[in-house]
């Protein structure tokens, strides 16, 4: 694992723990999607978060907001010092996103709601697409989020109207076999017409490398793109990835140090 | 017949002829007069299919980027089916869209009680930012269309094809959410009516010398609306009779309450709507048949305006 990962891991816990609450194991399911996106694949940086050529990121799994704020944070777009207020009164930094309290741009939709953002992604890239511009839009959502049926809808949609900017990245880390199994992902997006990927949604590399040969498969087959990135709840530190009371929960004084010292051993080939 | 629904639509038309940046995101529905505009400028409108709840949040997406938006569709589904997307994809978001549904009240009537548009609005009273306008005549639906130009926040405006009436509106009125339709020599007994039930009521009260002197008309097209100024033209009549095709329950009548209590002031409110506690109507039947169940047909409201002015 990237250094850089283990250090934003280690600024999600503390923020955990200074706001008493935190989705841990879905943010660190998705810390390296969110990071090989804005460093790497997005044309995107603090200096054209609200300017029109920008790429767009819309969190569809709002769980994994902290994520998103720890890696704005890392390219400078807010303070450490302001993240730790995480969850404090009158806060700007929630455990889901109020894209209104953000005009300094980065935060594009506020989340919380799951089966909003992909449709709302649409809605974006499909602005683009009618003013014929460039931009790409790519969503996060999780794989339970496929649940939802507004992200089928968003799917026909989308594959009907050929947008071939929008990249549909889905956190695969099994939650939706613990609830309604719907059987083969891949399988179904295919059918709908989507340009299809699987990765390690651990390795920053493969999800850029993969990202960019989907977006060349959609914009010649003039379709959307889905890349799978298979991930572990709570990758990266070993007692998040095994128990499973951390889906919800806050580190305290003694678990934050147990769990820090667990994030800077921790070994990707255990 | 000038309906509302094409009183508005021809003016975002038109609008876009003119050159402004309007898209219409539609679940189904269309109208005569975009026909033409569809074959002139067939990315203006964009179809998502029989999908609600994909309109609403595939038209926050376009209004996201900066565009003028209406989410366009048949009511109740528009609000009901979407009401998730609206409250967090458009008011939580404070997006300038339009969610405009067509249709209102026992509408349309031989569909049955899914089809029903009786507490949508009561519903969307509580939603944050939004402002909700029960477009009761065709100059407002144009001001409406005006509006939708240069938006700042959420609108969802209710059509009801069946109003043709046209009222004077005035800068005020818009201000304040509601106008006077009629102003009586001796300020007795005040109807406040909403949509459709404000022509109702006025012709009701025109029918009657004796209500035209004794009777004031006001239309409430707006939710919220300038509740002190409402009480100021409530405060020195003796008695309020509240109008409404809607559920009773968190609609019109509450609100004419609300507004009154808060200020302190007691002036008896009779509330004219749909009262579920007599269970709604499982028969099909005309709209006017529906009203009379309800007592909201001319000669019901005729009937408990006499009774209030004779109780005085």
């Amino acid at each position: 694992m990237l250094k850089k990962l283990k250090e934003l891991r280690k600024t999600c816990l503390k923020m955990s723990h200074a706001g008493k609450d935190g989705n841990l194991q879905s943010v660190f399911s998705s810390l390296e999607i969110l990071y090989a996106l804005y460093n790497g694949v997005m044309n995107w940086s603090p200096q054209i978060a609200t300017s029109s050529e920008r790429d767009y990121l819309i969190v569809s799994k709002g769980q994994a907001t902290m994520g998103q704020y720890v890696v704005l944070s890392d390219l400078g777009l807010f303070s450490t010092d302001e993240l730790m207020t995480f969850c404090n009164f009158d806060s700007r930094f929630g455990m889901q996103a109020d894209r209104t309290k953000f005009p300094e741009g980065g935060i594009e939709n506020s989340a919380g709601s799951l089966g909003h953002g992909f449709p709302m992604a649409v809605g974006v890239a499909m602005a683009h697409k009618i003013k014929g511009k460039t931009n790409n839009v790519y969503v996060l959502a999780g794989d339970g989020e496929m649940n939802e049926g507004t992200m089928w809808e968003a799917a026909i949609f989308a594959t009907s109207k050929k947008l071939s900017k929008l990249c549909l990245i889905i956190d695969d880390n099994e939650s939706i076999s613990k609830m309604l199994s719907i059987g083969s992902l891949e399988k179904k997006l295919r059918e709908f017409g989507f340009a299809v990927a699987n990765c390690d949604g651990h390795n920053v590399n493969e999800i850029m490398t993969n990202i960019k040969s989907l977006q060349k498969e959609a914009e010649m087959n003039q379709s959307p793109a889905c890349l799978i990135a298979h991930t572990v709840r709570g990758y990266g530190c070993q007692t998040l990835m095994t128990d499973p009371s951390w889906f919800h929960r806050f580190p305290n004084d003694e678990e934050l140090k147990n769990l820090t010292k667990e994030v800077d051993t921790f070994c990707e080939n255990k | 017949m000038n309906e509302c629904r094409d009183a508005y639509l021809k003016e975002i038309v038109k609008a876009i002829y003119d050159g402004e940046d309007v898209y219409l995101v539609a679940a189904d529905l269309a109208a005569p007069c975009l026909d033409k505009l569809r074959e002139d400028y067939p990315q203006r409108y964009v179809s998502v299919g029989i999908a609600e709840q994909s309109l609403i949040a595939v038209a926050s997406g376009l209004a996201l980027t900066g565009k003028k938006v209406i989410a366009y569709t048949s009511n109740p589904f528009l609000v009901f089916r979407a009401f998730d997307q609206i409250r967090n994809c458009v008011c939580a978001m404070k997006l300038p869209l339009v969610l405009l549904g067509l249709g209102a009240g026992f509408t349309p009537p031989d569909y049955g009680f899914t089809h029903f548009i009786l507490e949508d609005i009561n519903i969307l009273r509580g939603s944050t930012e939004l402002t909700i306008y029960n477009v009761s005549d065709v100059n407002l639906a144009g001001y409406v269309a005006q509006k939708t130009l240069n938006l700042s926040s959420p609108i969802y405006v209710r059509i009801d094809r069946l109003v043709d009436a046209e009222y004077e509106l005035t800068t005020n009125d818009v201000d304040r959410g509601f106008r006077v339709l009629h102003k009586a020599v001796n300020k007795k007994i005040c109807v406040v009516s909403t949509g459709i039930m404000s022509t109702e009521c006025f012709e009701v009260i025109k029918s009657r010398q004796d209500f035209l002197n004794n009777v004031d008309l006001i239309d409430v097209f707006s939710f919220p609306f300038d509740e002190k100024a409402l009480v100021d033209e409530l405060k020195n009549c003796y008695k309020i009779v509240t109008v409404e095709e809607m559920r009773l329950q968190g609609g019109l009548g509450s609100a004419v309450f609300e507004t009154l209590g808060d200020a302190g002031i007691y002036i008896p409110v009779q509330r004219l709507g749909v009262d579920i506690s007599r269970g709604l109507s499982s028969h099909y039947g005309s709209r006017e048949w529906h009203l009379k169940q309800f007592g909201l047909d001319r000669n019901s409201i005729a009937e408990k305006i006499e009774k209030s002015l004779s109780d005085r």
